[in-house]
């Protein structure tokens, strides 16, 4: 299923795979040996995600070296923090199945888990 | 001037008496779409209240201009002796205020698109860095995103289309059935267009954050439209799935507690 940002995100794939950072063509030679891409579609991509603020890049000889701005733990990290954060002024609006819960919520959990018929939650 | 009136009325007693009738109806969650639909009217109302007196002010001044004591003579006699010979400085007071509620109301609606486009452009941005995140893997089940996260986490963002994002320990705490059960619940949320009226309800609980009527509607809304959610859900899955799902995630991983 190809979508939204899927080349971007095999591209940061391979980037954060080689050590956050690599040229283009060591990308692109990754990516080659999964599915067909041409080069211009990589040195495009990583030209998008520079500009994007997703990388960062610097010249070495004629071509250039991109490094990820984040590993991947702290893009992972800052995302998890931005999702669940339950401040009134959370800027995208998304919905969560289950709100965090605070002990005393927990505590009625586990009252409604011991005194439904039939059981423990079966897994 | 008395249309205006009746509406200002209007919006007056909503904001005053709105807040405990309206929390009273739908406090039960008894039919939760009803319950928010009956939020967004009530506080579309007083909107839409603001601005048609705003309307009716302006129209009645500028159709009686020059003559205003002598238009108001009919519905306001009382006034008309008081203001007898100050007809000019009624005409300037109700011309000057009715100035400012729109003002004030076109204030309210850059405040508003303001709020909205910022809201929007970070969404957007979310759903790039959980595209970002997921680094290229299989979606998950439904089409959603997988990311590596040590939270159990499910949840969904607006766009065309909506996006579901699941943690893999998510996906590992949850059944099959389970699992169905909470991406019913999100894809409610993304067909019932729930965050475009969250997003509304909280900007102007922001803008309007002095009167009670508009934070508190956004709190209900909240609520309300998770349990729609999970009626749905409930609906496709069981009711049984639904809260097996909830206690999977909600509850610590470990032994699950004994019965008494």
């Amino acid at each position: 299923m190809r979508g939204f940002g899927e080349l971007e995100s095999v591209v940061m794939d391979q980037l954060w795979s080689l050590g956050d950072a690599a040229t283009v063509r060591e990308v692109f030679e990754r990516i080659l040996e999964a599915r067909p891409i041409a080069y211009t579609t990589v040195l495009s991509t990583m030209d998008n995600l520079y500009r994007k603020g997703h990388l960062t890049r610097e010249r070495v000889g004629k071509a250039h070296r991109y490094r990820t701005v984040l590993s991947h733990a702290e893009h992972s990290a800052a995302l998890m923090r931005q999702a669940l954060d339950t401040g009134q002024d959370r800027e995208a609006v998304l919905t969560h199945f289950v709100g965090k819960m605070n002990d005393e919520e927990l505590a009625r959990l586990r009252d409604v888990l011991r005194n439904r018929p039939g059981s423990s939650p079966g897994r | 001037m008395t249309a205006a009136m009746c509406l200002l009325t209007y919006s007056l007693g909503l904001l005053a008496f709105g807040p405990a009738m309206l929390r009273g109806i739908t406090r039960s969650g008894a039919a939760p779409r009803l319950g928010f639909s009956l939020w967004i009217v009530a506080t579309g109302s007083v909107i839409g209240s603001w601005s048609a007196a705003a309307v009716f002010a302006a129209v009645e001044l500028w159709r009686s201009w020059g003559q205003l004591d002598r238009e108001l003579a009919g519905c306001l006699a009382a006034l008309k002796l008081l203001m007898s010979g100050s007809g000019t400085a009624l005409q300037t007071a109700l011309t000057a205020m009715t100035g400012l509620v729109a003002l004030a109301l076109l204030i309210l609606g850059i405040r508003l698109a303001t709020l909205l486009v910022r809201r929007h452009c970070h969404t957007r941005r979310h759903v790039e860095a959980a595209h970002l995140a997921a680094r290229g893997a299989p979606r998950g089940p439904g089409g959603a995103l997988v990311i590596e996260a040590e939270q159990c986490s499910v949840y969904c963002l607006a766009g065309r289309p909506g996006t579901i994002v699941i943690t893999r320990s998510a996906l590992a705490a949850l059944t099959t059935a389970q699992m169905a059960a909470v991406l019913a619940h999100e894809r409610a949320h993304l067909t019932g267009r729930h965050h475009n009226v969250l997003a509304i309800a909280g900007a102007l609980a922001r803008i309007l954050a002095p009167l009670p009527l508009f934070s508190l509607a956004y709190a209900e809304i909240a609520r309300l439209t998770e349990m729609r959610a999970d009626d749905v859900a409930a609906r496709q899955h069981g009711r049984s799935t639904v809260v097996d799902a909830l206690l999977a995630l909600a509850l610590p991983a470990g032994p699950s507690p004994a019965p008494p």
